[in-house]
């Protein structure tokens, strides 16, 4: 069973693992017996060891990969029984930062924000202010035609960060989202997840900058592909 | 939060890049089974039309040879052979060939040589029919009969059906080649696609988290297979127009004695501007059709 069933949400569960186990190919399972249950509206954070499984048990919840044992629920959709023409739908309302950025190098950084928007027909006279003042906010504003090639690794943070929350989406999950920048954009960034959060936003991230962990959120240790809760 | 004052362009960019040193290859593949597929197209017309024209002079003449009979003169017999011939309804004109124009006739087989003066030249005499006159030559030869002059009638339909088969063969063999030039132009884009899926596998995986559906990503290939499609064929059909028209000027301007007239007509034009919207067509159906297949197979 979850195990932070103690945290209770009006509006029911965001995420839900039950004795998810996950291994690549025949290899040894990275992740084992995994139990996680992440409120709406909460803001968790993930920490663990690199090579601990981290990426891998995010990816299973933005449907990147599959578990080979136990279930995963998304806002209450069951990933194993959704079909696969419903799965775009429920990725919507995901946005996803990642330790690669996965930046589109031919795209501007200004179309690569717009990208979920894009995606989901918004009108480009539509999106086109809300892309251009959030990039101005992570402090892109002057770079909105650079290539990501062209972007520095803090840049290119800011842009990847821009993208996952540009659609507003109820989940978001990140992945050391402050990995390649100063303590202070690491604090601005963390105070715009948090503001998202605020705002309903569920939020996962996972770090192992112990600094930028909030003090009230509820923190999981992941360990040798074990999960434990640890305040 | 103020927006900065900084335009952007009103049109957005592709999502896939136009990789032109990647799909090089493809280009020019497509571009040559379009110039091939043009010329199967045009060559099988050219040949419909020269085999319809040939066929329609030789149902429309016909061609008495007098037999040699002991007694009697073959120049007297041909031309009572000419003055029945212009009795019977059907029959337009009935000329006899003369001693030198039979003479030109052997030419092709013996040579340009001086033919002995004894050499018994067959006499003939040409005719021109009516259309729908089938019977004519029926009735000319029991008239002919009855006039005890010894004949053979040569109504040319030897020869029609001949080129009935040799349009048919070419017609045939256009057609597979055709077939075949389509399947192979939907395989290279297949394969194609696939290997652009490859190339592109990051931009398909970033659309796949920011909620791309499969049609939405397949349309990307679409597009982009489909505009490569149309350029490739575009440069195809141009090849095979200018190829054509070589061959025109090379035969004569369509002139050429024992050659069908070739000159290229609307069909052929036709043929010529829908070929790179087919290509187009051929190359966005199997690219949407592989990139779907692809990704909801991924998706299961």
């Amino acid at each position: 069973m979850p195990e932070n069933r103690g945290l209770t949400s009006p509006y029911g569960m965001a995420v839900e693992l039950e004795n998810v186990s996950m291994r690549y190919g025949r290899g040894e399972e990275v992740l084992s017996g995994v139990n996680l249950a992440l409120p709406a509206g909460s803001m968790t954070f993930l920490t663990g060891p690199s090579g601990a499984g981290k990426s891998s048990l995010l990816r299973l919840i933005y449907m990147a990969a599959r578990p080979s044992r136990g279930l995963i629920s998304v806002f209450g959709e069951d990933l194993a029984t959704l079909p696969a023409n419903q799965k775009p739908n429920l990725r919507k309302r995901i946005g996803v930062v990642l330790q690669d950025f996965s930046l589109i190098d031919s795209l501007s950084v200004f179309e690569n924000v717009a990208l979920p928007l894009r995606v989901s027909g918004v009108a480009r006279s539509v999106y086109a202010p809300d892309v251009m003042e959030l990039l101005d906010w992570v402090g892109l504003g002057h770079r909105l035609h650079a290539q990501p090639a062209t972007l520095s690794g803090g840049e290119k943070q800011r842009a990847a960060i821009a993208r996952a929350v540009i659609s507003k989406p109820e989940l978001l999950i990140a992945d050391e989202p402050t990995g390649n920048v100063d303590p202070a954009m690491g604090a601005r960034l963390i105070r715009l997840l948090t503001e998202m959060n605020r705002m309903g936003t569920s939020v996962l991230i996972a770090t192992h900058d112990h600094e930028l962990i909030d003090a009230q959120a509820p923190v999981y240790n992941l360990r040798g592909g074990h999960l434990e809760r640890q305040r | 939060m103020s927006a900065p004052d900084i335009t952007i362009d009103a049109k957005a960019a592709p999502i896939l890049p136009v990789n032109s040193r990647a799909d090089r290859p493809l280009f020019f593949v497509l571009m040559i089974m379009v110039f091939l597929a043009c010329l199967s197209a045009i060559a099988a017309h050219a040949s419909y039309r020269a085999a319809h024209h040939w066929g329609a002079d030789l149902r429309a003449s016909a061609t008495v040879q007098i037999k040699p009979a002991s007694g009697q003169d073959g120049v007297e017999m041909q031309i009572r052979t000419v003055q029945i011939a212009q009795t019977i309804a059907g029959i337009d004109s009935a000329a006899a060939v003369d001693d030198a124009q039979a003479r030109a006739l052997l030419r092709p087989w013996l040579g340009d040589v001086t033919l002995p003066a004894d050499l018994p030249i067959p006499h003939l005499v040409e005719l021109s029919l009516s259309d729908g006159e089938e019977n004519a030559l029926n009735i000319l030869g029991q008239a002919l009969e009855a006039a005890a002059i010894p004949v053979d009638i040569d109504d040319h339909q030897r020869w029609g059906a001949d080129i009935r088969r040799a349009t048919k063969a070419v017609q045939i063999t256009a057609s597979l080649a055709l077939i075949l030039l389509v399947g192979g132009a939907a395989a290279v884009a297949g394969f194609a696609t696939q290997s652009g899926m490859s190339a592109r596998r990051i931009i398909i995986d970033v659309l796949e988290q920011v909620g791309a559906a499969p049609h939405y990503i397949a349309r990307l290939f679409v597009i982009r297979f489909g505009k490569l499609g149309l350029m490739a064929g575009a440069a195809g059909a141009l090849g095979a127009a200018i190829m054509a028209l070589l061959f025109w000027l090379m035969t004569g301007r369509g002139r050429a004695a024992m050659m069908p007239s070739f000159t290229l007509d609307k069909t052929d034009m036709a043929i010529l501007i829908i070929a790179p919207v087919f290509a187009a067509i051929i190359c966005a159906v199997a690219a949407g059709l592989t990139a779907l297949s692809s990704l909801k197979s991924e998706a299961q």
